[in-house]
């Protein structure tokens, strides 16, 4: 026998504190009485007396005592070793996407916990268990000997989303064998392993319906937009019923019914959109794996392009060029009910030049006729003009990106485009710019990076009261100014779990802020102007650019299931352990603990029972 | 003991107690204790024959006209009484929250009371070690009576008693009244030997044990150490129980029964009196119902 913690045999102290307090408890209430007579004779009529009435008191010191002793040794925790019974036990459990399928409303990660679990509640106790989860990060536990700490350790345990490499759980499988030989390994997985040696497999996976949905693609055809994807059945053909939503609304859009096979059956939809912030294709027929019968998408150019705000008094050429290129998230106001407002990716400043620079987007100033504090270019006069303006010939990427549509090649050369001005301003520029448009050989139309790093386009000159409002060149000219002052934030907004999302970060975005499909909250620090996220769950995520004035713009993006999760039965490669097995057994521990607390009950129990029978002799 | 017990308060109470009790009987004791025997008293009671040797002066001479026959005119005897009250003084009397001392007086008092309504000669005593000593000497009437029951609030309880050490030497008379002993009766001495001494000089006898109400039911429990009041070598520690308390009250019911057994068997009366029963409770409950007073 050994004592895990000997320090308990201090509580010892207990029995002279419990002999005193019985010693001053014990003492009797002295008295004078007309005479003892009475009580005297009284002993002739006294009947003989119960022996445990005799010693009840003492009896009663005994048994706390002995409860003092039992609560010591309770403390001290001793336990029987017994020599050579125990095992080492090694469980690594597949926590990969397909483990979330649900058998008998459990998934498959929790049966496997509740097997091991199990195994180690029948484990002789001195057995000691290193706990190995294999999912994207592996976790491990190592030569855990209390059960209800391995327990606690394994229930710490969560399934994950993605398709994990088994290399590095066999790495640390094989350095636990490497330090022991003798430890038992067992592999609790959904997927068939042929080549499994020294580990033993313990497969959970039963035959449970799963379809999915995948490969989900749009078009937009005009006013409408065509969606198109495929249905799968894993355990053989099933009909299946396949909807559409948009944006969220809790009515389906439109269904289709599809018979689906292993090899998936393709589904199409044709609706009345000519736009939208996102769609979902779901599948109505519930099955064992809940994750793979959605697909969220987001419309790429719609995730790229914030809210406008255009301030103008007469903003009608500007809104009809914005609304020709699709940008539709823009308010009005007029100059004087401009307050400093913030929270818009672009501003446009139309004949009107606010007393502070915007922070937080990008800036267009039309006829600007003043300088403003942070911008660019200064403001030197206002200017009547000798000649036609005339677009740039500069050969700059950035200059015929923005003049595509508008002037050709031969134009840029020949620089042969011209269009009329009734008047410009005269603007200095300070720093890097990029000339669009000049008259009189001075920039009237250019773009540059203002103080904030956002991004800045000056029209010197008022529209209104220019041939170029009234030509095709505006809209072509405020799309491609609108993609110059958006920068594309993300590429795709379907992923796979597991898969990276790289986001291009806008100048003064100073925090990323990452909502989980889960719920939980992670975040970035934008270092430069990449920003890479590993996506760790299934659905959607919400990224939030945190500005610099502390306004926010945020962009969504959806992971599916690894399409291999989604197999109902793999097979996966070999998880074998290399080496000679032994069979050198630890030793084995009886845990006393639950025998000492039964004695202390009977003790309790016992002293309670005497006490009762004090307080109906004193009655 | 505090307050007089013989007081306004208990005058008033025994002047009642003797009003309510006129109303129903003839006296105490047995009326104006008319004798048993014919006597020299006023009161004509029958005739008888004359015998010779006979006085002459009780012939009746008319008869003797009108029979011509000598008959003798008989008359009642009538004789007075003497009570004659022990009170137990030792200190065992003075324990108990009502007070056993004071009910011993106020009994005596009122006994007293009663007797000289009957003009009864009373005489008081306290039983003082082995020794009798006389509080009140031939106390008769009313007048004397008032004059000398305040003595019984002077009386001093203290020290032990033997009952019939004390009473075997004193003088007790003879058949002319009642022996009335007041105590505890909480004692090894042998008090049967003084009932034994007045029966055998012809006294009716009445033994009042008075006993307080902690004596009659004790409410101690636990571990209890009694030192007795009159004798510090003597001790009874015990932890008190529910089976001691039983054994207690069968101790208590067998005194008791001692003291009634041995009264009743020399052809007194015995009364069991709480120190908190009322007197006029005891009067009308207890010495009525047993016929001392008719």
């Amino acid at each position: 026998m050994r004592f895990l913690y000997p320090l308990g045999f201090l509580g010892l102290i207990g029995i002279p504190v419990l002999v005193l307090i019985y010693i001053i408890k014990n003492r009797y209430t002295e008295k004078i009485i007309a005479s003892t007579y009475i009580w005297t004779m009284s002993e002739r009529f006294l009947k003989r007396r119960v022996p445990i009435s005799k010693i009840a008191n003492i009896i009663s010191l005994i048994l706390q005592i002995l409860a003092v002793i039992f609560i010591s040794f309770a403390i001290t925790q001793p336990v029987i070793v017994t020599p050579g019974a125990a095992h080492s036990y090694c469980f690594v459990v597949d926590a990969s996407g397909s483990m979330n399928i649900t058998q008998n409303g459990k998934t498959r990660f929790d049966i496997a916990k509740d097997r091991i679990a199990e195994m180690i509640d029948d484990a002789k106790n001195g057995s000691d268990f290193t706990l190995i989860c294999m999912g994207g990060s592996d976790q491990m536990y190592e030569y855990i000997v209390d059960k209800k700490t391995a327990k606690q350790k394994l229930s710490e345990f969560t399934v994950g989303y993605e398709s994990p490499d088994a290399a590095n759980a066999i790495r640390l499988a094989q350095s636990k064998f490497n330090d022991n030989p003798s430890m038992l390994t067992y592999f609790f997985t959904d997927k068939d392993y042929n080549q499994a040696n020294n580990v033993t497999i313990v497969n959970v996976a039963k035959d449970v319906d799963n379809y999915a949905i995948k490969d989900i693609a749009y078009e937009l055809l005009g006013s409408r937009l065509k969606i198109t994807g495929t249905a799968v059945s894993y355990l053989g053909e099933s009909d299946v019923t396949v909807e559409v939503y948009f944006d969220g609304e809790s009515e389906a859009y439109d269904s289709v019914s599809v018979t689906a096979d292993g090899d998936g059956t393709d589904f199409e939809f044709v609706c009345d959109k000519a736009s939208f912030g996102f769609f979902t294709v779901a599948l109505a027929d519930k099955d064992a794996l809940l994750l793979d019968n959605e697909v969220v998408v987001y419309d790429v150019a719609y995730q790229n392009i914030s809210d406008v705000l255009l301030v103008s008094e007469s903003p009608f050429f500007l809104r009809a060029a914005l609304a020709s290129v699709g940008v539709n998230k823009v308010e009005f106001i007029t100059p004087d009910e401009y307050e400093g407002n913030t929270g818009y990716g672009l501003y446009i400043f139309d004949t009107f030049m606010p007393e502070k620079l915007p922070e937080d987007g990008a800036v267009w100033f039309i006829d600007p006729k003043s300088t403003l504090a942070g911008t660019n270019f200064s403001f030197q006069g206002e200017v009547e003009p000798r000649a036609a303006a005339r677009y740039s010939t500069s050969t700059e990427t950035t200059v015929m990106t923005l003049l595509d549509g508008i002037v050709d090649a031969t134009d840029k050369v020949n620089a042969n485009k011209t269009f009329s001005v009734n008047s410009y301003d005269k603007c200095r520029i300070n720093g890097e710019y990029y000339e669009l448009a000049y008259c009189d050989n001075n920039p009237i139309l250019f773009v540059c990076t203002n103080t904030y790093g956002n991004r800045e386009a000056v029209f010197a000159f008022d529209i209104h009261n220019a041939q170029l409002a009234l030509s095709v060149d505006l809209s072509i000219l405020v799309k491609n100014l609108i993609n110059f002052s958006f920068p594309t934030m993300i590429t795709d907004t379907n992923y796979f779990c597991g898969d990276t999302v790289t986001i291009n970060v806008i100048a003064s975005c100073t925090d990323i802020r990452i909502e989980l499909p889960s719920g939980a909250e992670d975040g970035l620090i934008p270092s430069g102007t990449v920003c890479e996220y590993k996506l760790p769950e299934v659905g959607v995520y919400k990224f939030v650019l945190v500005m610099s004035d502390k306004s926010e713009r945020s962009i969504n993006v959806f992971a599916s299931l690894p399409e291999e999760e989604r197999l109902p039965f793999m097979t996966g490669s070999a998880f074998s352990i290399t080496g000679t097995p032994q069979n050198e057994l630890t030793d084995g521990i009886t845990d006393t603990l639950l025998y000492i607390l039964i004695i202390l009950a009977v003790l309790a129990v016992a002293d309670y029972g005497l006490y009762c029978y004090e307080q109906y002799q004193l009655r | 003991m505090g307050a007089l017990v013989v007081n306004e308060e208990l005058l008033s109470q025994v002047e009642l107690l003797q009003m309510l009790v006129k109303n129903n009987v003839a006296g105490l004791f047995g009326g104006n204790h008319k004798s048993k025997t014919y006597g020299s008293s006023c009161e004509f009671v029958d005739y008888r024959d004359y015998i010779p040797g006979d006085d002459i002066t009780k012939l009746d001479w008319n008869a003797f006209a009108r029979f011509e026959k000598l008959y003798l005119k008989l008359y009642l005897d009538e004789r007075q009484l003497h009570t004659r009250i022990y009170i137990d003084v030792s200190n065992s009397m003075t324990y108990g929250k009502s007070g056993k001392d004071a009910q011993a007086i106020r009994l005596a008092a009122a006994l007293a009371y009663l007797s000289v309504s009957e003009m009864d000669k009373v005489s008081v005593y306290t039983i003082r070690g082995n020794r009798v000593e006389s509080v009140i000497e031939n106390m008769l009437g009313k007048e004397s009576y008032f004059n000398n029951i305040g003595k019984l609030n002077d009386i001093v309880f203290d020290g032990d008693c033997a009952i019939s050490e004390a009473i075997l030497p004193s003088v007790v008379g003879y058949g002319d009244g009642m022996s009335i002993i007041i105590s505890d009766f909480l004692t090894d001495n042998d008090f049967e030997a003084a009932i034994d001494h007045l029966a055998g000089k012809k006294r009716d006898i009445l033994c009042v044990q008075v006993l307080s109400a902690e004596e009659l039911n004790p409410g101690v429990r636990g571990k209890m150490h009694f030192f007795d009041s009159e004798d510090n070598q003597k001790f009874y520690r015990r932890n008190i129980n529910k089976e001691i308390i039983r054994a207690y009250k069968e101790a208590l019911e067998y005194i008791t029964g001692r003291v009634e057994s041995c009264s009743r068997s020399r052809g007194g009366e015995y009364i069991l009196v709480s120190a908190d029963d009322s007197i006029g409770g005891v009067f009308y409950d207890k010495l009525m119902g047993l016929g001392v007073v008719k």
